[in-house]
């Protein structure tokens, strides 16, 4: 990428004026950059005539006043629903920077018999929320290694004892599996807590208050209930799960409500299905009319390319279907979640764009045999955060911190090393 | 030194207000915010008695005081020289911006991988394997034959005397042969979902297919030689082995690569699965070799292995792509192996 910082003093004008004068066929790229710079410049000068927040690093110096002013004009009022502004989500991490923590990570990893992964998994999460930007602020992930560790080193003795404990003998094997499924829950909602406290904006943490016994029903029974619908009644059941996360995320003192609709996780769910069928289909009408004339070709019919073929159509499968389900989910879970007074959310996903990042992620990882993760990473967070917008209410600036800290990271690395853990959209 | 001043932004600790402010990061190692409009002071404190967050790229540094409060700042050079003079040093970062070291690592790094994968987890699961109790072995081997009995085995349709005529010349060879600790015993199962196939549990159980007892019937001496290959299944202890070596590479995986989701996630698995299948040709190309040493030492020929694997051939197909994916070696290769 070139650099374009000569932009970064210019005015919404100035670049308007530039981009008139660009030519435009031969610098696409630079036509790309400035039309971003003038998206980003008009929603600050927006959201800056209707007096609300905003300190993008363009407009800082002067909005220091008005976020005081404004702040106390709204905490005397709040009942006054103000005009939103949407306030793109940026993402500044870069690849190159990326890269070196990384491998610097998997080095000392490797060299300290894999203590120093603890202390990998921060600054690697560190470097993304530190780099995420919504409205002037940055997040800012709050682990401590240490805690990690211990929860890691726990973790790892259960994994292999339940490894070791299952393979030995069937009545602790099946112990175990029963065990397992009651314990699940509990460890989703404390890996849960344990994210979400991890996560700052304007120095105060996110929170996740969801109960075990409502993660039971959840996580648990209606998904084993669902079986004896044949299934039909999943996408109620996934549209159940993503309220239960959601309803439950706090931030400070504000809660997340979630207003999702059924009708939208079937559209997911059987499209995702149907798609999936489709493409086995004509694989296989496919496959079959190519054995048949090379057969009539009088050539050796080779059943060889069969699993070839069955190969690369699961693949896209996964990607088209996978892509497919995250776009309408995604898009419809960020368009109905708020916080009230203080936040909106909007997501953009386009399907095209989603299977062309996906295809193409999955393409240079196999080429450079995974060393192009750093790349792949950067690239499709900055993907996911350039189709999301967040409106920003002046309410943000009154959230009270919730002081009801206190999680260890144990139910997270016992999570993590089972995998399952769990993420939304 | 003079007196360093950055802006940034004020965060108080218990509500999300904030304002834009300027620090003072003095000689003596005190450290002022004051708000930038009134240069009225909001706070201040000694170096050591703020936490500040390590330098992390060009991520903004943050500096918690005691009461929970954070003043969050992009550095410049002066400031991070400030901060290395009064005791805040990184180390890791030092290592993350070294260019050098960042170049190394990606030759280092992959060579490092190869050299855990291919010597020291295989190294640790027979170090795993041999501290495995023998009661132990048996009470999982006799637990894995009856969750195997109840789920694709059955009874074997074969007649009394035709198994007891094959238990009989196997074990008298058997005996002559390996005087150790296991106890072999060799049972008949039928199987539609082993097809011809026969395998060993780690305490010398060793099941026969109805399927492979037919496929071989006009070949004993290949059978014999496929029998080996179990037995070296079980005095080389493959079983512990391979889930030692399974365990240690889902937690290698995981803990290196396992912060990953979507595309990521399915190429790390894919990759996870790939090794583990490494690991368990590698451990089928040692029983061959065993089989095929065991034969040799027998003073019988080695053909006999190689014939054994063209008749299991005959009843599939394969491709060079599926090796990639089987936990096994490619047939063609294994006869040729008995061949050299």
């Amino acid at each position: 990428m070139e650099n374009y910082s000569l932009y970064d003093n210019y005015t919404l004008e100035d670049l308007i004026k530039a981009k008139t004068k660009l030519n435009s066929s031969s610098k696409p790229e630079r036509l790309d950059y400035l039309n971003k710079l003038i998206a980003i410049k008009q929603r600050a000068k927006r959201s800056s005539q209707i007096e609300t927040p905003t300190a993008h690093a363009s407009t800082k110096t002067e909005t220091n006043k008005q976020t005081v002013e404004s702040s106390n004009t709204y905490v005397d009022a709040p009942k006054h629903q103000p005009v939103k502004a949407k306030s793109p989500v940026i993402f500044h991490g870069k690849t190159g920077e990326y890269y070196s923590i990384w491998i610097v990570n998997i080095l000392l990893s490797i060299v300290t018999l894999g203590i120093y992964s603890a202390w990998a998994k921060v600054r690697t999460q560190r470097y993304f929320h530190a780099n995420t930007e919504v409205d002037g602020h940055r997040f800012s992930y709050l682990a401590d290694p240490i805690q990690i560790l211990k929860g890691r080193i726990i973790a790892l003795v259960l994994f292999v004892g339940f490894y070791l404990a299952s393979s030995m003998s069937a009545v602790i094997g099946i112990l175990l599996a029963v065990t397992y499924i009651f314990a699940v829950p509990w460890l989703l909602c404390k890996s849960l807590k344990f994210n979400m406290q991890m996560i700052g904006y304007r120095n105060i943490r996110f929170n996740f208050h969801g109960k075990y016994m409502h993660a039971l029903l959840v996580f648990m029974v209606y998904p084993i209930l669902s079986v004896f619908t044949l299934y039909l009644a999943l996408p109620l059941v996934l549209k159940t799960i993503d309220k239960f996360i959601c309803d439950h995320i706090s931030y400070g003192d504000k809660k997340f409500q979630s207003n999702l609709n059924a009708a939208t996780y079937y559209k997911a769910s059987f499209g995702a299905v149907l798609i999936g069928v489709v493409m086995f289909v004509a694989a296989i009408i496919f496959s079959g009319i190519e054995m048949a004339t090379l057969a009539n070709m009088q050539q050796q019919p080779t059943t060889a390319l069969f699993p070839i073929i069955l190969m690369a159509t699961y693949l896209a499968v996964f990607i088209i279907s996978g892509a497919f389900y995250t776009k309408v989910v995604r898009n419809h879970l960020y368009n109905n979640t708020q916080i009230e007074g203080i936040a909106s959310f909007n997501s953009n996903v386009s399907l095209p764009s989603l299977i062309w990042l996906n295809l193409s992620n999955l393409i240079v990882l196999i080429c450079t045999l995974g060393l192009a993760l750093p790349w792949v990473k950067i690239r499709s967070t900055n993907f996911f955060c350039q189709v999301t917008e967040v409106g920003v209410l002046p309410g943000i600036n009154a959230v009270i911190a919730d002081n009801s800290t206190g999680v260890n990271a144990i139910g997270d690395e016992i999570s993590e090393v089972f995998d399952f853990d769990i993420a939304l959209g | 030194m003079s007196i360093i001043q950055i802006s940034g932004q004020f965060y108080q600790g218990n509500s999300s207000d904030f304002q834009t402010a300027i620090a003072l990061f003095n000689c003596n190692g005190l450290i002022e915010i004051s708000s930038d409009s009134q240069n009225d002071l909001i706070i201040s404190a000694e170096i050591a008695q703020v936490k500040i967050s390590d330098k992390l790229a060009n991520t903004p540094r943050q500096v918690i005081f005691n009461d929970g409060c954070l003043f969050s700042f992009v550095a410049t050079d002066e400031i991070e020289l400030w901060l290395n003079i009064h005791g805040k040093k990184s180390l890791i970062d030092k290592l993350e911006q070294n260019k050098k070291l960042a170049f190394t690592a990606f030759i280092l790094v992959p060579t490092l991988l190869i050299a855990v994968f291919k010597f020291a987890i295989p190294a640790i699961a027979i170090n795993f394997a041999s501290i495995i109790p023998q009661s132990a072995i048996k009470h999982s081997s006799e637990h894995s034959l009856s969750t195997l009995d109840k789920t694709v085995l059955s009874a074997s349709k074969l007649s009394t005397q035709v198994r007891e005529s094959y238990q009989q010349t196997w074990k008298s060879k058997i005996d002559i042969h390996f005087t150790s600790a296991n106890n072999y015993k060799i049972l008949f199962r039928k199987s539609v979902y082993f097809g011809a196939n026969a395998f060993a549990l780690p305490d010398g159980t060793i099941v026969v297919t109805d399927d492979l007892i037919k496929l071989f019937d006009k070949h004993p001496e290949a059978l014999f030689a496929i029998l080996l290959h179990e037995i070296g299944h079980v005095e080389q202890q493959h079983s512990m082995r391979y889930i030692a070596e399974s365990v240690a590479t889902a937690i290698v995986v995981n803990y290196l690569f396992g912060d990953v989701s979507g595309m990521i996630d399915l190429f790390v698995g894919s990759g996870a699965t790939i090794i583990s299948n490494k690991f368990s040709q590698k451990l089928e190309w040692e029983a061959d070799n065993f089989a095929i040493e065991a034969l040799k030492q027998q003073g019988a020929s080695t053909e006999s292995f190689a014939q054994a694997m063209e008749l299991l051939l005959s009843t599939t197909d394969e491709t060079a792509l599926e090796q990639l994916f089987s936990t096994h070696p490619l047939l063609k290769e294994r006869a040729n192996n008995a061949r050299k």
